[in-house]
């Protein structure tokens, strides 16, 4: 009977045996927000990935929302020992919300698998706007901090917020001049630089993009280092004189305490989904950056973005020192 | 005492309560120096609420009479809620397929339902029905810490 | 324009097409009747079944599962008092009463042709006025989104019966204090939340809808001994609506298109807002013996939120294909879509790509229509729900709307915090204090608060926002008209006696 039990169960929560291969036998994705978002849509676009190319057989999803992504992280670490296929995934506002202390975890308290995926930060004008440039923005901001108000589609202190903060430091101007104009999304963040509130929007590029091609925007920087070759025509903040580089980044992270050579399967499964052409086909059609650090790169990449952004924080006093 | 009254004096203890808290609202480097900030709002509500829970405590209002209190069925109502309660504290741990059997059964029983093989005819397929029509639109629900303990103990 | 169309019928009028909508209609309506699974839900599930179809059929299969979750979350709504969706709570108000007293079949109903009309009429606004509509859409500022929540408070008046004037506005108070739990939207600082990080995100709209109404129906029905043996009766299981119905709805629904629409367009409002303030201008606007029926099982009530939320998805499609700024999560999410199919939504969608822009409109009439000729023949089994003993149907309408809730959250604190919703609902029930208001103060609390914060930190402190644009001077006046008709009026009743 017990043993009949089990068999109904396994079969019932789907859990299969350890296969010992590099390939993962089956990935559960936890995302720590309701379906529909843009880490739900990640994690789902790599397991459609994973299922399609027959790489992975078994992928399942599970949502958890709350507390700004802190309850998923906690579960994770404290079920652990119960989550050996289990990837988590997570992006930039994780190294934010934990330097705000929102969440009391932080990157350090799991196991850091792999970055996929890459969204650059770019400054907005509407399409009449006499901002032409950078520069533009400098003159104007310091001729008068009211006249260039910025709009982003997060709260003040978030990245959009700072990014935009590190700019007008790099130019000479005072970041705490700054108006920062917070919306509830991107998508009313971009109706209100259309309607003419704000005079610069700061957001991600993948929002952008398709409104810049539909000719009411004009992105006047992109925070990458290079030219993107999506949009060769797009100057770069750096070419501009001020070489600061932001991606908010998507990737997956594990539980801690697991086998090392458990890790080393989960990466090598990333890495070989990156691969496959039906990944390229799910990247293309959502417009994504392949961004791809692994193990201890990403660890250390993870590590200079949180002293980065810390540092930046605590200058505009949106941490205690 | 009226409805109206005693409705009044709570909300007045709400919005003391909650203006209270509302000057305990941290306030960043920068709103301290806006005109309007996280704490205005609340500060706003707090003392219309104070307003308006002393009009309805001063205004007339109509006699209710409390005889109705006594022919409320209390009883199934509380444990109905206690069970909905209970049906939260345990769903983790048993997992929804359990705690959700258990719950609208332990339901039946309070409404007055005494035949067993009834209950479980509702409410074994309502539970995995439901589950499944889940299943397919591709939303997992928590097996339950039980079950995953008894599994990874076998495993 | 008159070509466009039958470019759109062209391309819609395709077996294949035809199937896909009827397809999407089912699909959608069986999800959004789930409590908690609403079009967000529905579309994104839906979304990657769509990659096989060339981008019309896409569509047009999204547009069917859009209306039929819409109106799918009218069904609980009216049936159990559960609202699954925002967008259907205001549903709830008339639909339900109206169900419990014996007529679930009408209700279903007038619900199925109130959304027909309502998408439908603002199918034909959307048709005629979608370039000057983008303009409407970009003329709207935090300040006027400002007014218009202000205007929406006004309107609780409206939310209350006779005599219960100062409970309405107690509850809207504590409406606007339920919206301040969380973190703040604009500094980032938590508010209320006493460490919880449960409360961090704040308390979600469908929670509070669905511990006051659904739970604490569920309740009440139990602690009423007479309503606990007694079955509902079907009385009216006739579908069929008099002359003199159809004739006195007519005007409401009118209006509430209209409303419905302009409020869809605006990309900061929504449809939740819409049907709100659709049943809100009914209720001020009936005459007093339609008004006694309000809150009772009026059939403006129930016509009023129903023509106006359909009509608001219709608008929300505006800023959506003329500007590509998705007004609402579910335009969100339908943004997502197009853009994987390769369209790019924008000014130029309308010339670029007439057979993309008009067959979607197309697809909305036929996704209206098919929703009202698949749900029709139904209705009767679907109200039958009703009939099941009482004590199976209370614990199921628990089940539903506790699972309703779960669904979206996945947080099992966020059940026991309805529990405690719906008994302090129960208790102020008990007291005679209405529910309505203090959803009214919660769903415009969040956004009054956002966007007056946002227009005065762009009139760098001053409240010179209000008289700055001609916009907001007119809204200004309207809430001034709204505001003091009432007054006018009681001051010349003094005058005559």
């Amino acid at each position: 009977m017990r043993r009949l039990l089990r068999v109904v169960l396994l079969a019932w929560v789907s859990i299969a045996l350890p296969a010992g291969a590099d390939i993962l036998p089956e990935v559960h994705f936890l995302i720590p927000a309701g379906p529909g978002g843009g880490w739900d849509g990640t994690a789902r676009g790599v397991g459609e990935a994973m299922t399609k190319s027959g790489l992975v057989k078994n992928v399942s999803y599970e949502n958890l929302s709350g507390g700004g992504g802190g309850r998923a992280i906690a579960k994770l670490i404290e079920t652990a020992d119960r989550q050996p296929y289990t990837l988590m995934v997570n992006s930039t506002p994780m190294v934010v919300r934990s330097l705000q202390k929102i969440f009391p975890q932080s990157f350090r308290d799991l196991e850091p698998i792999a970055s996929v995926i890459a969204d650059y930060s770019c400054f907005v004008v509407k399409d009449t706007s006499p901002i032409k440039s950078w520069s533009d923005v400098i003159d104007a901001f310091n001729k008068n901090p009211r006249s260039v108000k910025v709009a982003g589609g997060s709260v003040r202190g978030s990245t959009d917020h700072i990014i935009f903060a590190r700019a007008i430091e790099m130019s000479g101007g005072d970041p705490f001049k700054v108006i920062y104009i917070p919306y509830d999304g991107g998508g009313k963040a971009m109706a209100g630089l259309l309607t003419g509130e704000t005079q610069v929007l700061s957001t991600g590029l993948s929002e952008t993009i398709d409104m810049m091609r539909s000719g009411q925007v004009r992105i006047i920087a992109v925070t990458a280092n290079e030219r993107l070759p999506e949009i060769p025509d797009v100057p770069t903040l750096a070419e501009q004189g001020h070489p600061l580089e932001f991606a908010n980044w998507r990737g997956f992270f594990a539980a801690p305490g697991l086998a090392q050579s458990r890790y080393a399967a989960m990466r090598e499964t990333i890495t070989a989904v990156l691969a496959t052409p039906e990944f390229e086909t799910i990247r293309a059609r959502n417009g994504w950056t392949v961004l791809h650090h692994e193990g201890k790169d990403f660890y250390q990449f993870l590590e200079h973005q949180e002293s980065e952004i810390g540092t930046l924080m605590r200058q505009l006093g949106f941490l205690r020192p | 005492m009226t409805g109206s009254r005693i409705g009044g004096v709570l909300f007045l203890v709400l919005c003391l309560g909650y203006g209270y808290y509302a000057g305990e609202i941290q306030l960043d480097f920068f709103s301290q120096q806006e005109p309007f900030n996280a704490r205005s709002m609340p500060q706003m509500i707090a003392v219309a609420g104070i307003v308006i829970s002393i009009l309805l405590i001063v205004t007339p209002s109509t006699r209710t009479d409390w005889a109705f209190l006594k022919d409320l069925n209390w009883k199934p109502a509380l444990l109905l809620l206690a069970l909905m309660a209970l049906y939260g504290a345990v769903f983790d741990y048993l997992g929804y397929a359990i705690a959700t059997v258990l719950f609208l059964v332990a339901a039946f029983i309070v409404l007055g339902e005494r035949r067993p093989t009834r209950m479980l005819l509702v409410s074994i397929p309502v539970t995995f029905g439901f589950w499944g029509l889940m299943y397919l639109l591709g939303i997992s629900l928590s097996p339950g810490a039980l079950i995953l303990d008894f599994l990874a103990g076998q495993a | 324009m008159i070509d466009g169309l039958l470019i759109g019928l062209q391309t819609v009028f395709t077996l294949t097409n035809i199937v896909l909508v009827f397809a999407g209609c089912a699909i959608g309506t069986v999800i959004g009747m789930i409590p908690g699974l609403g079009p967000i839900t529905a579309i994104a599930l839906m979304i990657p079944v769509t990659y096989g179809f060339d981008p019309a059929s896409g569509m047009i299969l999204l547009a069917g599962v859009y209306y039929g979750a819409v109106f799918g979350g009218s069904t609980s709504s009216i049936l159990i008092n559960a609202p699954g969706v925002a967008g259907t709570v205001a549903t709830a108000f008339d639909g339900y009463p109206m169900a419990r007293d014996g007529a679930p079949g009408k209700a279903l109903a007038i619900a199925a042709y109130a959304s027909f009309t309502g998408g439908t009429l603002a199918a034909i606004f959307l048709v005629l006025l979608a370039p000057f509509l983008a303009d409407l859409s970009l003329g709207f500022q935090s300040a006027d989104y400002f007014l218009l929540m202000v205007l929406g408070l006004s309107l609780v008046s409206a939310f209350s019966g006779q005599g219960e004037y100062l409970r309405a506005l107690a509850m809207t108070c504590f409406g606007l204090m339920l919206s301040t739990v969380g973190t703040d939207l604009s500094a980032g600082v938590q508010r209320f939340t006493f460490g919880r990080m449960d409360l961090i995100d704040g308390i979600s709209f469908l929670l509070l809808a669905m511990g006051t109404f659904a739970l604490a129906e569920a309740i009440m029905m139990v602690l009423d001994r007479s309503r606990q043996t007694k079955p509902i009766e079907l009385t009216g299981s006739s579908l069929a609506l008099s002359r003199a119905e159809v004739k006195a709805m007519a005007p409401t629904v009118g209006r509430s298109s209209i409303l419905g629409f302009l409020t869809g367009v605006l990309p900061g409002a929504g449809a939740t807002i819409a049907s709100f303030l659709a049943y809100g201008m009914e209720r001020s606007l009936a005459s007093p013996a339609d008004k006694a029926q309000f809150g009772k099982g009026s059939l403006k009530g129930l016509a009023a939120p129903e023509t106006a939320n359909n009509a608001a998805c219709t608008g929300s499609f505006v800023p959506l294909l003329t500007l590509g700024i998705p007004g609402s999560g579910t335009t969100a999410v339908l943004l997502g879509a197009l853009v994987a199919y390769g369209i790019q939504p924008g000014p130029r969608l309308f010339i670029d790509e007439p057979a993309i822009f008009w067959s979607v409109i197309v697809s909305m009439y036929f996704g209206n229509l098919f929703l009202l000729v698949l749900n029709l023949p139904l209705i009767p089994y679907i109200a039958r729900l009703l009939s099941v003993p009482r004590q199976y149907l209370v614990p199921m309408i628990m089940f539903f709307s506790l699972m309703g809730v779960y669904l979206v959250s996945f947080n099992t604190f966020d059940l026991k915090l309805m529990v405690v919703v719906a008994a302090v609902a129960v208790g102020l029930r008990i007291l005679a204090f209405p529910m309505a208001p203090l959803l009214l103060g919660f769903i415009l609390g969040g956004m009054l608060e956002d966007n007056l914060r946002r227009a005065m930190t762009l009139s760098d402190g001053s409240w010179s926002f209000l008289w700055a644009r001609p916009v907001t001077l007119c809204l200004v006046a309207i809430i001034g008209i709204v505001l003091l008709v009432p007054l006018v009026r009681t001051a010349v009743g003094w005058w005559r006696r």
